[in-house]
């Protein structure tokens, strides 16, 4: 093992505080921003099932493209947006922790509403005209279809959190990386690497690859643990 | 074309479902014709046809989950309908049922007595605690009744019935609905129909007609 990463490992052990403290921040952006971008999400995939047809299918595209939109450039507008010269000037979030928050929920909510939508699509396929003939009006449906996968619901919510995680456009032009303030794992790992650095980045970078090891292992047990829970159809 | 059109409860002997030259139309083709169809009062009327001839289109039509191309469909009230896939919520048997009684408007306490009561009457009462999906497909089907049966309604359509059912639990079910409901039944039994059925309407070549029984 070379010398950097045993370096790695020992600030990792010895709990140095600057580290731990870039860690805790990293966690408490994204979790918030993941949570609010469900919400969010979760309420637009209602609004996007009202649609039929050729509209939706336009909306869905759109939908899709939001997704894909590099992170940074989601950083650059919501820049934009809390410059002093934006619209959201006057709340003075730039370059704090709530801009950091805002940029990620921003990046986050396509793809919590995407995925959010298809679950309810496949759930409504089966339950939706059941729900139907019992007198569920649209809204109230869509609300007995996420509690139908639940399982699903959270498998959004590790699926967004690990985008948020381990992205490093949106915090990196809203933050600043400034030491103490806004600095995140990610954009800690860009610096300390192009200081050279490395023991730093490569202690930040084994948690990152162990949180998004954790993550997935989570999301290939979902579907275990939900017919455990709720037993699979014979 | 004629909406479907709910009345106050009936106090003549007005056909409780009356479809009158209705029409569907699939991809610029008519693939399913009914000149004419009704079900009166307490009547039991089936559905016999091949499997893919339009059966449970026809009964989902009835409900408004298919809007035929053309003609008029009239129900007199409310109706509520057991597929023949179960469908069931993951959730137990008992919140699958609290759900259905919620939507019907019933208090928590109320849904929770009735839920109970046609869970006894299917002899399926000590499933109540069970996760639904664990349950065999007979189970489930008697669970989807028992939950279809918790809507107010004096008209009940049922999509092959007996397709997971042993005759004890068929009997059963048949038994639960007695003459204060309308029943239009798809099957493909000509026992059951001979059993139950008051009149017979035969899906054929696309185009539903009354036959003799």
């Amino acid at each position: 093992m070379s010398e950097a990463s045993l370096q790695a490992l020992g600030l990792l052990m010895s709990g140095d505080p600057a580290l731990w403290a870039v860690i805790g921040r990293s966690l408490w952006v994204s979790s918030l921003a993941t949570l609010l971008a469900a919400i969010l999400g979760i309420l637009l995939a209602f609004v996007l099932m009202q649609f039929v047809g050729r509209l939706r299918s336009v909306l869905t595209v759109l939908l899709n493209t939001y997704v894909a939109i590099p992170a940074v450039l989601v950083g650059l507008l919501t820049y934009l947006l809390l410059s002093r010269s934006g619209p959201l000037g006057d709340l003075g979030w730039l370059f704090t922790v709530k801009a950091m928050v805002l940029a990620q929920t921003l990046l986050l909510i396509p793809l919590a509403c995407t995925l959010v939508h298809r679950l309810l699509q496949d759930a409504d396929e089966t339950q939706g005209e059941s729900l139907r003939v019992m007198g569920a009006k649209p809204w109230m449906r869509y609300l007995f279809l996420l509690f139908h996968d639940r399982h699903a619901l959270l498998h959004m919510l590790i699926t967004c959190f690990g985008r948020g995680i381990a992205e490093v456009g949106t915090v990196m032009v809203v933050g600043g990386n400034i030491e103490g303030f806004t600095r995140v794992m990610t954009t800690a790992i860009a610096l300390e690497t192009t200081k050279g650095d490395l023991p730093m980045a490569l202690a930040l970078g084994m948690v990152l690859l162990l949180l998004v090891l954790v993550l997935n292992l989570l999301i290939a047990l979902l579907p275990w643990w939900r017919d455990r829970l709720t037993g699979a159809l014979r | 074309m004629k909406a479907m059109q709910h009345t106050h409860p009936v106090r003549d002997r007005a056909n409780m479902i009356k479809l009158s030259n209705l029409e569907f139309v699939r991809d610029g083709k008519l693939w399913l014709r009914v000149p004419q169809f009704s079900c009166g009062p307490g009547e039991r009327v089936a559905l016999m046809g091949p499997s893919g001839s339009g059966k449970t289109s026809l009964l989902r039509a009835m409900l408004g989950l298919l809007l035929p191309t053309r003609g008029e469909l009239e129900l007199k009230q409310q109706a509520t309908m057991l597929f023949q896939k179960p469908a069931l919520l993951r959730c137990s048997v008992l919140n699958n049922l609290r759900i259905a009684a919620f939507l019907a408007g019933l208090s928590r306490r109320e849904g929770i007595r009735q839920a109970m009561i046609w869970l006894e009457r299917l002899h399926i009462d000590e499933l109540a605690y069970q996760q639904a999906y664990r349950l065999s497909g007979g189970q489930q089907q008697r669970v989807a009744f028992a939950r279809a049966m918790l809507k107010p309604s004096a008209i009940v359509l049922l999509d092959e019935p007996g397709a997971n059912l042993d005759r004890q639990a068929q009997d059963r079910l048949e038994a639960c609905l007695d003459r204060q409901y309308s029943v239009v039944f798809s099957s493909h039994d000509h026992q059951q129909v001979k059993r139950w059925a008051d009149r017979v309407y035969q899906v054929d070549e696309g185009i539903v007609l009354e036959r003799t029984l």
